[in-house]
């Protein structure tokens, strides 16, 4: 299992840590879901492991941004609003943004980066536009930050168009099955997941 | 005293980074898009901007730099949208804030969207790779800031370090980097990137220290917003600091309103403020602030002689004696 802190050297501010900072605000749980479901998809299409731990943790941590930033908007929603406070989500979305940049460059993976600016232009779009006019619509940001994931790896892999769709199905499967599971439900049953992933790979 | 903004050539170079901001910001489908523009529209002296242009001419770029320059405004901008929702402002520059207008996660939101299409800007000028480092750094280091901000509130026991880590990333970093950014994508060497670097960060640290006497001086119409708004938010700036070292007869009287978060309104902030300046806090912090104007000119006079030098050097004279 991956935890958070392996992934991603700690920030500190002063003499506290983001972590110590996002465990105020929220309670993050220890399923990581870009980089489990990158490592899958890895296994599927023999993917080089570096680019896909890579990819999954750069996901990843476009997935923190938004989805803190996502949760200033929501109100009451079991699941949904799990911020106490409206400042420090703008700001620890702010730190993961930033860390997301920096952690490409320092990837060496600016190529991939026109394809996660256009997840995150829709996805602001997308929100503006949910609350000037809303619709009752729910936009699924996460199956669009699946398949810019999905088309990150391709890219990069040099997997073929026919591959690719595959690769997309496979990646919204696991991502219906299992779920971002990030808040107050511990799982469980991970290690059901991991035998699960076993049985349909070997 | 030489005002460069108003020089024609700047004036006209500024005028195409508004064009280029419009241009950008008018992508935005209605009425996001006029909301945005009415924030771009209410002024700002687009200084970021401006020492771009003036890195840029030292190797014959001006023309060449104004979508960098646009993009650093654009990011100096979501800064400020996400600032106003972090410090629940309702104003700036005597205009609504979005947060105030529209909701914190729609402010949110547009700042986010902004500061997308800053980078993509950045990602198509030369030394992109470069660039993105340098965005990413000051990206990190000014939320760091932000948040040192709001841990820090209202503490009394802040001392002249913490206020510079704070407004290090707050301002300094921004203008550092503008200057950088342009000396990077200009093809500057390494040596001229790191005085520009060292230009624009002195020129930064004065900046926020003159805001920040002037946020004490002067008044809510020329300012935009509530003289003392900063220290009515428990932000120790540098003047409130230094006369907190001090032991004097009001010393315990300023403690108390402080400690009590100005609970009885703004009468007790404008109390807080004249022992302040009774106590010489704005021209102690202003000895400060021309310590870092000084190191500045002494890093222009290092550059090699350039078109635009002289301006530079009595230009940035007038931040000294700006009342806004």
């Amino acid at each position: 299992m991956i935890r958070l802190q392996t992934l991603i050297s700690a920030l500190r501010v002063k003499d506290t840590t983001i972590f110590e900072l996002l465990g105020q605000e929220f309670y993050y749980g220890d399923f990581i879901f870009f980089p489990q479901l990158t490592a899958y998809l890895g296994r599927i299409a023999n993917i080089n492991t570096r680019l896909v731990k890579e990819v999954g943790i750069l996901s990843e941590l476009v997935y923190l941004y938004a989805k803190i930033h996502g949760s200033i908007a929501t109100e009451g929603t079991k699941g949904e609003k799990f911020c106490k406070t409206v400042q420090m989500p703008v700001l620890l979305g702010d730190l993961f943004l930033g860390k997301f940049y920096k952690t490409l460059h320092e990837y060496a993976r600016e190529d991939t980066l026109t394809i996660y600016l256009e997840f995150m232009k829709e996805l602001n779009r997308e929100r503006i536009g949910q609350l000037e006019k809303p619709s009752g619509k729910i936009f699924n940001w996460i199956a669009l930050l699946t398949e810019t994931t999905v088309n990150v790896l391709c890219m990069l892999a040099g997997i073929t168009a026919e591959e690719k769709d595959i690769l997309y199905n496979a990646a919204q499967n696991f991502r219906e099955e299992y779920g971002t599971v990030f808040h107050e439900e511990r799982i469980t049953g991970l290690s059901a997941l991991e035998q699960r992933l076993q049985a349909e790979l070997y | 005293m030489l005002n460069f903004f108003e020089v024609h050539e700047m004036k006209e170079q500024l005028g195409d980074v508004e064009a280029y901001l419009e241009d950008t910001v008018g992508h935005l489908p209605s009425p996001t898009r006029e909301r945005a523009l009415n924030i771009l529209r209410a002024g700002g002296k687009r200084v970021r901007p401006a020492f771009a242009i003036m890195t840029a001419s030292m190797f014959g770029k001006e023309k060449e730099i104004i979508p960098l320059a646009a993009a650093l405004e654009m990011i100096h901008m979501a800064s400020l949208i996400h600032d106003d929702v972090v410090d629940q402002a309702d104003t700036r520059r005597g205009r609504g804030t979005i947060n105030a207008l529209y909701g914190d996660g729609y402010a949110v939101y547009v700042g986010d969207y902004v500061l997308t299409r800053a980078i993509e800007i950045v990602c198509q000028q030369p030394n992109s790779n470069r660039l993105l480092q340098i965005m990413a750094d000051l990206s990190i280091e000014m939320s760091l800031g932000e948040v040192e901000q709001l841990r820090s509130a209202f503490d009394i026991k802040q001392t002249v370090e913490d206020y510079n880590y704070r407004i290090d990333r707050k301002t300094a970093l921004l203008m550092a980097t503008s200057c950088q950014a342009a000396a990077v994508a200009s093809g500057a060497s390494e040596d001229e990137i790191d005085i520009f670097y060292k230009i624009g960060y002195n020129l930064g640290m004065e900046f926020q220290i003159r805001d920040d006497i002037l946020d004490m001086r002067s008044n809510t119409k020329k300012l935009g917003k509530p003289a003392g708004s900063d220290l009515a938010h428990g932000i120790m700036t540098l003047p409130t600091i230094l006369v907190l070292q001090q032991d004097f007869a009001e010393k315990e009287e300023l403690l108390q309103l402080i400690e009590n978060r100005f609970s009885g309104g703004q009468s007790e902030v404008e109390r807080a403020i004249a022992i302040i300046i009774k106590q010489g806090g704005l021209e102690e912090a202003s000895v400060y602030a021309d310590g870092y104007l000084a190191q500045a000119k002494a890093y222009i006079s290092q550059l090699p002689e350039f078109k635009r030098k002289k301006m530079l050097l009595s230009g940035v004279d007038y931040f000294k004696e700006r009342t806004f």
